[in-house]
């Protein structure tokens, strides 16, 4: 066991391997649907919010439940992962507190888990597209771009909240509402156009709006996204991960005194 | 945390190992300092608060301090100490997990942690894929655990229970497969903490041969960490013994053992732990210079006093003086009371009549009993048995607390006109010290007055007033310490006319002076009695008292 670069990343990757799998299978133990939830979900939530917001709200949107869906989704993976990572070094503190390993590991692994649980529920967006007959283009080989982007700004979330948590069990109670907040400024089940405009200003410092309208340009209009787009999501992402990751590393060596 | 008076004992060999390139640990001045207060704060409010009283970093706890010494290839290397002493904060310096907050630890290899079992299974995951879990955890590729798992499975011998969840284990199982797993590569070094205390005795035998195994054919490195001497003694060749975070000892393993034995939790004096320690390197596994020795010891204090009193013979034995057998102070009274009396002093529990203390009363069938109960301790059912084996039926002596009923029983001895001695009064900080003329107060027949709480009561105020000038009553005191058989040991010690040491091993200076006062009369003793079992006695305590009456060493004798 030589601690080379390639060495270090290839046993932490297994391990991260490792662990996503022991993730899944509790998952699903015990649930005779097992994965199969992972696609009911989002359907069934699709239902649900179609049923309310269309009787009620009258939202006209053309393709409304498949609007839906994808915003819904991809919200999951930023909303999950950084839940699941906030609390990952504070579940994961009998092995910090006994064998030397790399903590970075735990927050990311419930970010890489939450992609693979956005994998699996695709197959509910393909299902909603095959229903509501939307013609795919090529516009959707962006998608793994776009999940790149998702992945690095909530490991940076996940970095950041995994590390305050620690010190600062209020940051968990906290994050519940943050994220609810978050779920309704986002424009998820409502049209852009019944925002104010002050409030459409704002939007475009929320980097969850600009995933998901990158997602239902790509998906449903298929519209090509542009560079600056593309560099305002990257951009984005990356400043959100550099910081999560510095907080992280600095305050990494305490954990163990802490957790 | 204050300073802590901790004198390292030795340690001038380090600086000397210092260099050699073998080294596969080498530990430099490292000290780890927590600070206590801030990690208490676990949200923003008290962290607030903390922040605007000026608190933060002020409360700070070092859990280790200047601790240095180096592990060569292939040693097997113990740690030492009482809990809470620093001993796995060290070892998960050394393991990476922790840094330490000064000084340096050199580690050469890779380190296979066997720091508590178990740590990263998860209960719900089947064993197999715990093994897959937990050994991409410790760092190996699943080539290798797949290579390996064959060899996992039959060590823990789980073969019939791969897919059942680990919650269905047993705890001695989930060790097995832990241990399995850790042990499977032949690491540089080995860290081994505790581990070896859980599961059965195979199970441990097992995991001994297999760290022997290690250390054998594949010169491995190892630490352990134990309370267990024996286990220490039995594996290691080197061991070093942290005492609150200092270094206390380092060295080969037997002769740290041995001062741990004797020293460890034990309190005393600097000096007296000095002198303990010289005494202790001294020590061989002598002869035993024509010393008759004898232990004395039963599986309850009654049937210890049982064996005891059948070597006596009493004067009288019209009468029997029963004392509650978890007070101390009660005791001592009940000594002086039967001296009187020249008559058995009778230990009983409060609750039931143990058949130690029954076949006491049967062989003396006392005609009359005088029993001392204090807060009404024995209970009433108990006395009225006492009162069907006596013919004469029970006095009792009752009061309050101690020092009423041995006023009460100096009283009635005043009163029948068997007084011969002026009265002995104790108060709460000497029992201990008058537990040694147990023998004399027996002998002699003299009262015991006590004293309650440093405060002289008006009864005994009374008594003292009464007893005339050129008599003046001696004041000793006492910490009532229950368990003793210190009252039957006196009696047969009068009735046998041998000497009587009455002394706590754990306390250093106690020991010291008991072993200095022995080496004053070495030349008459011929025979020594141990009253009590390993706990009172441990075999190093015996071979140092032995030690003390054979050794012709001038050293042993006090200076003055």
């Amino acid at each position: 066991m030589n601690s080379t670069p390639k060495n270090d990343f290839k046993r932490n990757w297994f391990i991260m391997e490792s662990l996503v799998s022991k993730d899944f299978k509790l998952k699903y133990r015990r649930s005779v649907l097992g994965v199969v939830w992972s696609v009911l979900n989002p359907l069934l939530m699709m239902l649900v919010l179609t049923a309310v917001f269309s009787a009620f709200f009258k939202f006209d949107i053309e393709n409304y439940p498949f609007y839906l869906i994808l915003g819904n989704t991809l919200f999951a993976v930023m909303a999950d992962s950084t839940s699941g990572a906030m609390t990952s070094i504070l579940d994961s503190a009998p092995l910090i507190k006994k064998i030397r390993i790399d903590k970075v590991i735990f927050p990311l692994e419930k970010v890489l888990f939450q992609l693979v649980n956005f994998a699996i529920s695709l197959i509910a967006v393909v299902i909603v597209m095959v229903f509501m007959q939307i013609k795919p283009t090529f516009n959707l080989l962006f998608l793994p771009l776009l999940l790149v982007y998702v992945t690095v700004f909530s490991a940076g979330l996940g970095l950041l909240l995994s590390a305050l948590a620690v010190f600062f069990r209020d940051i968990i109670h906290l994050w519940g509402v943050v994220i609810t907040a978050w779920t309704y400024l986002t424009p998820l089940f409502y049209p852009v156009s019944i925002l104010p405009e002050w409030m459409l200003a704002l939007e475009a410092y929320n980097p969850m709006y600009h995933y998901i309208f990158y997602y239902r340009d790509i998906a449903l209009w298929g519209n090509t996204p542009g560079l600056v787009e593309n560099l305002i999501c990257l951009g984005m992402a990356l400043v959100t991960f550099l910081i999560g990751l510095f907080v992280f590393k600095r305050l990494q060596k305490k954990f163990i005194l802490y957790v | 945390m204050g300073k802590q008076s901790v004198p390292q004992l030795l340690g001038n060999d380090l600086t000397e190992c210092f260099g050699v390139s073998e080294d596969m640990v080498s530990v430099d001045h490292v000290s780890m300092v927590f600070n206590m207060a801030s990690q208490q704060l676990n949200n923003l409010k008290e962290y607030f608060i903390a922040i605007a009283k000026r608190e933060l970093m002020f409360k700070e706890f070092k859990a280790l301090d200047d601790v240095s010494f180096k592990v060569r290839k292939g040693d097997v290397y113990g740690i030492l100490g009482t809990n809470g002493s620093g001993k796995s904060t060290m070892l998960k310096i050394i393991a990476g997990v922790l840094e330490p907050s000064e000084g340096t630890v050199r580690v050469k290899g890779n380190i296979a942690p066997l720091i508590e079992l178990g740590a990263g299974f998860d209960h719900e995951l089947t064993a197999r894929e715990n093994i897959y879990l937990n050994g991409s955890l410790l760092g190996y590729s699943h080539a290798f655990i797949e290579q390996h798992f064959d060899q996992i499975v039959d060590f823990a011998e789980i073969g019939d229970f791969l897919d059942i969840p680990l919650k269905n284990y047993s705890s001695g199982m989930v060790a097995r497969i832990a241990f399995a797993i850790a042990t499977i590569i032949v690491p540089d070094i080995l860290i081994v903490d505790e581990v070896l205390s859980v599961g059965d005795f195979m199970f441990q035998q097992k995991c001994e041969n297999r760290i022997q195994e290690l250390i054998d054919e594949h010169g491995v490195t190892v630490l352990i960490v134990s309370h267990s001497t024996d286990q220490i003694e039995r594996l290691c060749n080197k061991a070093i013994w942290i005492e609150k975070g200092h270094m206390r000892m380092v060295g080969e393993a037997a002769a740290v053992c041995r001062a741990y034995r004797a020293l460890a939790g034990h309190k005393g004096s600097p000096e007296a732990e000095r002198e303990m320690f010289s005494l202790l390197m001294e020590l061989d596994d002598a002869d035993e210079g024509g010393l008759k020795e004898e232990r004395i010891v039963a599986e309850d204090r009654y049937a210890t006093e049982a064996l005891l009193l059948e070597r006596c013979e009493f004067e009288n034995d019209d009468t029997a003086i029963i004392v509650p057998g978890d007070d101390l102070a009660c005791q001592t009274v009940g000594v002086g009371l039967a001296g009187a009396f020249k008559c058995p002093v009778i230990k009983t529990r409060h609750d039931n009549i143990e058949s130690g203390t029954r076949v006491l009363l049967e062989r003396f069938a006392p005609c009359k009993a005088i029993v001392l109960n204090t807060e009404a301790k024995i209970e009433s059912r108990v006395i009225s048995e006492i009162e069907e084996i006596t013919q004469n039926g029970c006095d009792v002596i009752e009061g309050e607390s101690n020092d009423i009923v041995a006023a009460k029983a100096y009283k009635m001895l005043c009163q029948r006109g068997v007084l011969a001695e002026p009265p002995f009064a104790c108060s709460t900080d000497g029992i201990r010290k008058a537990l040694g003329i147990l023998p004399q107060i027996y002998l002699t027949g003299t009262p015991v007055l006590l004293e309650k709480d440093g405060e002289i009561s008006g009864e005994l105020n009374e008594i003292i007033g009464s007893i005339p000038s050129d008599k003046t009553a001696r004041i000793v005191f006492s910490s009532p310490n229950p368990g003793f058989d210190s009252g039957a040991a006196a009696v047969m010690a009068s009735s046998v006319d041998a000497g009587f040491f009455c002394f706590d091993h754990n306390d250093l200076d106690e020991f010291i002076w008991v072993i200095h006062e022995l080496g004053k009369i070495r030349e008459r003793v011929r025979e020594i009695v141990f009253v009590g079992g390993e706990a009172s006695f441990s075999s190093l305590d015996k071979a140092l008292i032995r030690r003390a009456l054979v050794a012709d060493d001038p050293s042993l004798v006090p200076s003055e």
